[in-house]
């Protein structure tokens, strides 16, 4: 699926692939190329909160990752406020990142123990080459004061703070170049609830502030609920549902998706997610199943299923990945392989 | 280092004795040996020059006059165990330090880098492991040194530099793949920070602790090893003692003349074991498992 | 006798530079027969140390105060060395982390079958047995020979590995623990209970580490152990809604205190301390922009650095003088459900 990228899009990926070569066997003798982000286009507009939601294993990290390049894709094309990512210069790049921007997943091995908050936080400031020392330290004292973190801790080692100050210490980080796009990956995932919900207000409201647009990453289906303006379910290193997270959370269509929110216990307890019945495992990505990598799981799946992939395609006012809702393709029958 | 930190870092150093015990023989060591150069501190220490000859008093047993006993010629065998520390404790500082340097250096190039400069560095050391350390730094000596009697010293530093590199590129080199996995690494790479500063602010900082142990633990092992070559003769020309060609000169009189060999001996074993008590104590002190969790 | 474990006054201290630090600051519970209590507190509650000296695993440095009675016997004076007499077929624990407590150089059909052999000679000791529960008389362990002893994926160990709903769970059998998925591994941990009919299970996050449609299997499976088999199960966890998933009853744990215990229904739809209230405030519900939910200022507290008083009373909006002062006692206040705040 190409489509003409649009200027409202601040970050957008073109059938993006990230390609790994993993060894098997005995002694490493097989050789076998992994896919966990398997042609996978996407945007983010302006101003937006974008989720992806998967399980462990879906590829929504390494898509992460890819956006930013910290991962090399194998295939496909990022494009960031117009650019070409792919066919910048390593310093292009590098002057660029402080308006790409990561928070990670573990506060604690994401910033380095050996650091001064202040160094840790001033890194993409560095990093984009800026040299003026009082304007980076007034940036610096900036962000932390707008993480709620008092400016007086920057002369303070990392160790000395709970988890929860420690991810607004990445937060800072993030926000300290003024940037476009941030991607949060699982940002709130080792936290605990009452924290989560510090740092969830927290993002929203610095999002909201700066009108920066976020790439939320999360297996949570009520962070992806309170946070989101769009969300994209991955389901092994595809996308399989798209659209406004009031349509995709709220009336899911893919049967994937469906299963993943009758699985989210809830506030009602009489409706037990232990009577869901949802056989086996998430494929691994040396051993996928043909046609629709959910077929094997997927309590509707008929012939087709199995042996062609469905593409995403709209119906229901988003885009689904499935046969359900694509009757033409779903009438002609497929070649077979 | 914060003030809590250092504290639990005290703590662990004195809560262990073998460390305190290491730690002290250095330190003993050390001041012994800084008294001992400095002429006007000198009769502190010791109360006869290491190269006076006194053949009255030649081939006396350990006394209260002379504590370590005098040798053939009656020179007194305290003074010149005093005498030999400066070298013998310099050596293990210079061969590990250099190992150390070019180890930091290939190493982390190597690791973080790959790639063929990788393969290149990898293949070199290995090439150098491959033989046994002793009889390879003491082949490389002996070569080196057979022809100029005065830089003897210098070839055989230059014999133990050459087998002791390839441990710590090795070192660094696994160090790196770890260090360079670690998600601040990945979030220094996102902040647009070069390779260079990435390895000079995160990585570097990261494997000198790992690398301070192993050097510490290695400074004996260099030590006793410089000893097999002064041992054999590849040492400093005498008159200038030396710790491992002591022991080696008091062996033909043994085992009547005990002590003419002893007691170099037992100085070089007390700071073989001063340097490895304090290099397990600091091994304990990196290691995070014993750091306050959570 | 009904009730399968009573804890009372239990307290656990762990060992300082200078001092006793309390994690479990005198925590009195019960669990009947059949019956699944969850635990819900965040990091430091001390929901794990209890956990843990419940099944007594606790480490060198920490030692328990008070009396946990398992099947009527207490087990905090028991010398250690007796411990595994209880553990097995009496009680066992499943953790987070389920690679850690299986042994990675046996073969997940050795390990089942040890679970076999185990409660087979568990249940010699009477105490053990449960009523409701037939026990199979299989040939007696010690007088079969090598290959009876250590049977190769033997009917009743692929048995449970398909009760758990592991797909071919011949080939699994024969797999080591390392070839197997994290869901997977917990599964086999609970084949493993299933195997062992143990009287209480205690079961330490045993979903945190999953997906959620793995964690709605696992949570189904341990439900069905404890229908089945009338395994009493503790369920800890920080996920109160997950709690709510399984428990009939749940206990707030703050700093090392239960703070409320009532029915799982009461606790999540009418809770009663600002803590718990708290909590359930802070679970993202809604759409964005929709509802604004709410944080408990600060952090929990340090166990080293305990506030006087109420120990939640420098994060609670409705904190008065008192709570500062005195300490807090649960109250019935319903039937059945208990708070320990100075509001009521």
């Amino acid at each position: 699926m190409s489509r003409a990228i649009s200027t409202d899009d601040v970050m957008s990926a073109e059938a993006l692939s990230v390609t790994y070569k993993v060894r098997t066997g005995f002694l490493g003798s097989v050789h076998r190329e992994v896919k966990p982000v398997d042609g996978v286009s996407l945007s983010v507009k302006k101003g937006e909160v974008m989720t992806v939601i998967g399980e462990s294993g879906s590829g929504k990290s390494t898509l992460g990752f890819a956006l930013l390049r910290l991962v090399k894709p194998s295939a496909g094309r990022v494009v960031f406020s117009g650019q070409d990512i792919g066919e910048l210069k390593g310093s292009e790049l590098r002057r660029l990142r402080r308006k790409m921007q990561i928070v990670f997943q573990d506060p604690y091995s994401s910033l380095d123990p050996r650091l001064h908050v202040k160094d840790i936080v001033s890194e993409p400031l560095y990093g984009s080459g800026m040299k003026d020392r009082a304007d980076i330290e007034e940036r610096t004292a900036r962000a932390m004061a707008l993480v709620g973190l008092d400016p007086s801790a920057k002369s303070r080692y990392v160790h000395e703070f709970s988890g929860g100050q420690r991810q607004r210490i990445g937060i800072a980080r993030a926000i300290v170049g003024d940037p476009q796009f941030v991607v949060l990956d699982e940002p709130t995932s080792n936290l605990d609830v009452s924290i989560q919900a510090q740092i969830l207000n927290l993002l929203l409201d610095l999002q909201s502030k700066s009108g920066a647009s976020y790439l939320f990453i999360t297996h949570n289906m009520a962070v992806a609920q309170y946070v989101s303006d769009r969300v994209a379910v991955m389901y092994a290193g595809e996308m399989v549902e798209r659209g406004a997270s009031k349509d995709v959370i709220g009336d899911p269509m893919h049967p994937y998706t469906k299963d993943l929110l009758s699985c989210v216990p809830t506030m009602d307890i009489s409706k037990k997610v232990a009577d869901v019945k949802i056989s086996g495992d998430p494929p691994s990505f040396t051993d996928l199943p043909k046609g629709c990598r959910y077929s094997n799981r997927c309590k509707y799946a008929f012939g087709l299923c199995r042996e062609k992939a469905p593409a995403l395609a709209s119906a229901g006012g988003r885009e689904v990945a499935c046969f359900l809702y694509h009757k033409e393709e779903k009438s002609t029958p497929a070649p077979v392989r | 280092m914060s003030r809590s930190e250092s504290s639990v870092t005290l703590s662990i150093v004195f809560g262990n004795w073998a460390t305190v015990a290491g730690v002290a023989i250095l330190v003993a060591f050390l001041v012994l040996t800084a008294l001992a150069t400095w002429p006007p501190a000198y009769h502190l220490v010791a109360r006869y020059s290491p190269d006076t000859l006194n053949f009255g008093s030649a081939n006396a047993s350990p006394s209260l006059a002379h504590l370590f006993g005098t040798d053939r010629e009656g020179r007194d065998i305290f003074a010149r165990v005093v005498a030999a520390l400066p070298i013998d404790i310099a050596i293990p500082f210079e061969v590990v330090g250099a190992s150390v340097g070019i180890g930091l250096l290939l190493g982390t190039f190597a690791g973080y880098y790959g790639g063929w400069i990788e393969e290149l560095v990898l293949r070199v050391a290995d090439l150098f492991f491959a033989f046994p350390s002793i009889v390879l730094a003491l082949t490389i000596a002996a070569i080196l040194g057979a022809s100029a009697e005065g830089l003897r010293v210098f070839y055989s530093e230059m014999a133990l530099i050459i087998v002791g590199w390839p441990f710590y590129t090795r070192l660094a080199r696994a160090q790196v793949l770890m260090i360079k996995q670690m998600p601040f690494v990945r979030a220094a790479e996102a902040s647009g920070l070069g390779k260079l500063r990435i390895i000079r602010t995160h990585v570097i900082p990261h494997l000198a602790s790992v690398m301070v142990v192993y050097a510490t633990l290695d400074m004996g092992t260099v030590l006793l090893l410089y000893s097999v070559f002064a041992f054999f003769g590849l040492g400093a020309s005498p008159p200038t003692p030396e710790l491992g060609r002591m022991v080696y000169d008091g062996l033909s009189a043994l085992p009547g003349n005990w002590w003419w060999s002893f007691f170099p001996g037992l100085t070089l074993m007390m700071l073989a074991l001063g340097f490895a008590l304090a290099g397990e104590g600091l091994r304990d002190v990196f290691d995070p498992r014993l750091r306050g969790q959570r | 006798m009904t009730e399968t474990l009573a804890v009372s006054d239990l307290w656990v201290d762990y060992r300082t530079k200078s001092a006793w630090a309390s994690a479990v600051r005198g925590v009195n519970l019960s669990v009947g027969a059949g019956e699944v209590i969850g635990v819900v507190g965040e990091s430091g509650s001390g929901k794990s140390s209890l956990a843990l000296a419940i099944i007594k695993l606790l480490p060198a440095n920490a030692r328990a105060r008070g009396k946990v009675d398992v099947l009527g016997k207490d087990i905090v004076g028991l010398p250690s060395k007796d411990a595994h007499l209880y553990r097995g077929a009496g009680m066992t624990m499943i953790f987070q982390e389920p690679m850690t407590s299986l042994n990675p150089v046996m073969r997940v059909s050795d390990q089942l079958s040890e679970a076999v052999v185990s409660r087979r000679e568990h249940h010699k000791l009477e105490m053990f047995r449960s009523d409701s529960v037939s026990v199979p008389r299989g040939p007696d362990p010690r007088f079969s020979m090598g290959p009876e002893r250590r049977a190769p994926p033997s009917k009743e160990a692929v048995e449970a590995l398909r009760q758990v709903r592991i797909s071919d769970p011949e080939r699994t059998a024969a797999k080591y623990p390392h070839e197997l998925s994290g869901g997977e591994r917990q599964r086999v941990m609970i084949a493993m209970s299933f195997l062992l009919r143990p009287r209480l299970l205690v079961a330490d996050e045993p979903t945190t580490a999953l997906d959620v449609t793995t964690q709605a299997q696992v949570l189904s499976l341990l439900l069905k152990l404890s229908r089945d088999e009338g395994t009493s199960i503790i369920f800890v966890s920080h996920d109160i809604l997950v709690v709510g998933q399984v428990a009939q009853r749940v206990a707030v744990m703050y700093a090392g205190e239960v703070v409320e215990l009532g029915p799982t229904e009461a606790v999540l739809h009418n809770p009663l301390h600002p803590y718990t209230r708290g909590l359930i405030g802070s679970i993202p519900g809604g759409f964005k922009g929709e509802k604004r939910i709410e944080q408990i200022p600060g952090s929990p507290p340090d166990i080293m650095k305990l506030p006087s008083g109420c120990k939640f009373n420098p994060r609670c909006k409705f904190a008065m003088d008192r709570c500062r002062v005195e300490e807090t006692a649960l109250k019935e206040m319903e039937k059945d459900h208990f708070v320990a705040c100075h509001l009521y």
